[in-house]
């Protein structure tokens, strides 16, 4: 079935057929946005928890910062207590390396960089917060807004290296449990940041 | 202004009249110009002031000498407005000296490299307008504890100004001032994003503060998926880097005619780093295979090199390099896992190298066809700024016939140099391991043990089977008292050698010790000096 699938939506699409790093970039936007995804209180945690990095598959090789996670869930469930993220990927680079199992699909080796900032608002993005005070809402006589001025408090930004194995049809279902090995390294780190590594 | 420029760096250096001129020039900090970003820094601003005559120099080191506690880290500035020493001097005849004499004070108490963790500044009189607090903010934005108690402030302004600029702040002392009469507590809090107490209340949680602004997974340099591809990446990695240094066109004996090698460089500007110019990456754009820029068919598959000769002719046009994987280990992170699908290995590599040389044979020449009639008759100004670089590399491995590896993926990412790599500063700062940290499996580097070169009559099948005593073809180990002193990879250079000269572990250590740690040097001395080497020395 997959194989058929393949097979109509590569010949659909010349450009694909042409070029099968064509829709790779659309795919990583994808990746990285469901690691920034905002947490809604009215969505279940689970299900949330679930919607961070779906295409890993059930057995991935997961590594942050050189520490190795032993399974999925606990890796969704570690990420989903960060404050809010921002990622931008600013380079990538790929190659598509065959198998060495007869008719087995091929495999994009991924080589991403990109830019990230946290939240330093003093909540993570389930909404706990370490504040003892009401610091949410500025007093009256402040002359400040009631919402926190202008965006989101965010960090200066990171840099990080994220290296990622990935089956070949992440091209055409980037929603499938493709990603077999995901390492994500912080490379460069601000001074004076308020969150720190 | 008088304006110089650095020999040998992409810097600028400027000289401005006053404090004022510096401070305006400083705000065109990140404004574009000629298709780059221009950044600016003061990096010295004393003798701007006018109140910096030898005299109150002394005076005000004196003054410092007098308020410091090493013990507490702290600077107890308090009430010095009614310091008659400093009264005497003239240093507060009128708000223009006033002003001056504590920027002056900050300038001469950072040059004194104190280490400043609280400051003191109750009883000064600070009213809504004093500028103490933004001075100090320039000057040592990251003091933890501060004391503003008995001044003048009011306004909540007078903390706004200051938002964002002390991110360590921990504790702060508003009390004997107007505005604690005005319910601002929460607003300072909020601008304060590290504070915990204020006026001696808890206003956060504080370990639960530190978990939130702390990134909830540890920092390891090094992750080796087995012990096993620990040795074997190890000893990869310190061969690869080395002849890539050294002897790189060696290395197309590890390359296949379907091997893939690409390179692309990422000129974003992350941290502080000093500006590039634009033509600093000039050795690498023809080359550079950035799939975000790159978008044609066509273009992506034609810096995409496949087989030994064209990643030949790619690795020629990239300038000549030195690691220095050996001398500082702690600027290298590495991560490495199985590589199921092939029964190989997936190295990823994390440093910096320095820029030694233009590259052999610059890989433009299809380039000039094109625009031939547009380019200098002078090649020196394609040529790009050789200066130090980080980089990510991405390697997949697997074993070759006869042992030997074969790469089947290299790809390259070179970008602005870090003087600090994360991981290191994550060490330094003693990273806290979070509750929520995954429990399994943390690898640290241990010792490394050397496995088979990448390409030699002595390596055995290496990866394959990745199990115990396959891949050791120098069934050595040093003695824990030498190896305690030395660091994996100065372990694994020692080994190293002794497998290759026969010397015995004492006159291997001497020889790596007097060669710098380098294994070309180590070679030279040894052969240069082998007919007084004694036969004891020898294993």
């Amino acid at each position: 079935m997959m194989q058929m699938q393949r097979q109509f939506n590569t010949s659909s699409n010349s450009q694909q057929d042409q070029d099968p790093t064509y829709k790779l970039e659309e795919c990583l936007k994808l990746t990285f946005d469901s690691l920034d995804k905002p947490y809604t209180p009215t969505t279940n945690l689970d299900f949330y928890q679930a919607s961070i990095l779906p295409q890993l598959t059930q057995q991935p090789r997961i590594i942050i910062n050189g520490t190795p996670f032993g399974s999925k869930p606990t890796f969704q469930q570690v990420w989903s207590k960060l404050p809010a993220t921002q990622h931008q990927v600013s380079s990538f680079d790929c190659h598509l390396v065959p198998s060495s199992v007869p008719g087995a699909n091929r495999q994009f080796i991924i080589l991403v960089h990109l830019k990230v900032r946290f939240d330093e608002g003093g909540k993570n993005r389930l909404g706990d917060s370490a504040d003892l005070l009401n610091v949410g809402q500025p007093s009256q006589n402040s002359g400040l807004p009631t919402r926190p001025a202008g965006p989101r408090p965010y960090s200066r930004w990171f840099g990080a290296t994220v290296t990622i194995v990935a089956d070949e049809n992440i091209v055409l279902n980037s929603d499938g449990e493709c990603i077999s090995s995901f390492d994500y390294r912080i490379t460069d780190a601000p001074e004076n940041s308020v969150f720190i590594i | 202004m008088n304006l110089r420029t650095e020999p040998n760096s992409p810097l600028l250096r400027a000289t401005v009249k006053s404090q004022r001129d510096a401070d305006v020039v400083v705000k065109l900090s990140g404004a574009r110009f000629a298709n780059d970003v221009v950044r600016i820094r003061i990096i010295d601003t004393i003798g701007g002031t006018g109140t910096n005559t030898p005299n109150t120099i002394d005076l005000l080191k004196s003054f410092i000498a007098s308020r410091y506690d090493a013990n507490l880290k702290m600077l107890n500035l308090e009430g010095m407005v009614h310091d008659q020493t400093l009264i005497s001097n003239g240093l507060f005849n009128t708000a223009s000296t006033n002003s001056k004499f504590f920027t002056a004070l900050m300038k001469i108490a950072l040059q004194q490299k104190i280490d400043v963790q609280s400051v003191n500044l109750a009883g000064n009189d600070m009213n809504d307008y004093s500028k103490y607090l933004t001075e100090l903010s320039l000057h040592f934005p990251k003091v933890k504890n501060l004391s503003l108690a008995n001044n003048k402030i009011s306004k909540l302004d007078f903390f706004t100004k200051v938002r964002n600029r002390f991110s360590l702040l921990r504790e702060l002392i508003i009390s004997g001032n107007p505005i604690v009469n005005m319910n601002f507590h929460a607003d300072i809090v909020k601008l304060f994003p590290r504070l915990v107490v204020l006026d001696g209340t808890p206003v956060r949680d504080e370990a639960k503060l530190n978990a939130i602004m702390t990134f909830p997974v540890p920092t390891a340099p090094m992750f080796f998926e087995t012990p096993d591809l620990q040795k074997v990446a190890t000893n990869f990695i310190s061969t690869y880097l080395q002849m890539w240094d050294n002897q790189r066109m060696d290395l197309l004996s590890l390359y296949t005619a379907e091997s893939q090698f690409s390179f692309m460089t990422d000129s974003i500007q992350i941290g502080e780093a000093a500006n590039a110019p634009a033509n600093s990456w000039n050795n690498y754009t023809f080359g550079s295979r950035n799939l975000k820029k790159i978008s044609g068919a066509k273009q992506r598959q034609a810096k995409l090199n496949i087989g030994q000769e064209a990643i030949g002719q790619a690795f020629q046009s990239l300038v000549q390099t030195k690691h220095t994987l050996q001398e500082h280990p702690e600027l290298y992170s590495v991560e490495t896992t199985t590589y199921p699908t092939l029964n190989g290995m997936h190295i990823v590599v994390h440093g910096e190298f320095e820029e030694t040389g233009q590259p052999q044979q610059p890989q433009q020449q299809g380039f000039q066809k094109g625009r031939g009639h547009y380019r200098s008759n002078n090649p020196s100004q394609q040529r790009g700024i050789l200066q130090k670089r980080s980089f990510d590399r991405s390697f997949v491995v697997v074993p070759g016939n006869g042992g030997s590896f074969l790469i089947v993926s290299d790809m390259l990412l070179v970008k602005v140099h870090n003087e600090a790599p994360a991981w290191k500063i994550a060490q330094s700062q003693g990273t806290p391991v979070p509750a929520a940290a995954p429990t399994a499996l943390a690898s640290a580097p241990a010792i490394g043990v050397p496995g088979a070169l990448p390409t030699g009559p002595t390596a055995t099948n290496a990866i394959p089977s990745l199990t115990p005593g396959v891949v050791n073809p120098v069934a050595a180990a040093l003695p824990p008292d030498v190896a305690a002193k030395l660091t994996p990879i100065q372990q694994e250079l020692i080994l190293k050698i002794m497998g290759e000269t026969k010397l015995n572990v004492q006159f291997t250590l001497m020889l790596c010790e007097q060669s710098g740690w380098n294994y070309e040097v180590a070679g030279q001395n040894f052969l240069s000096s082998r007919a007084q080497i004694p036969p004891n020395a020898f294993q």
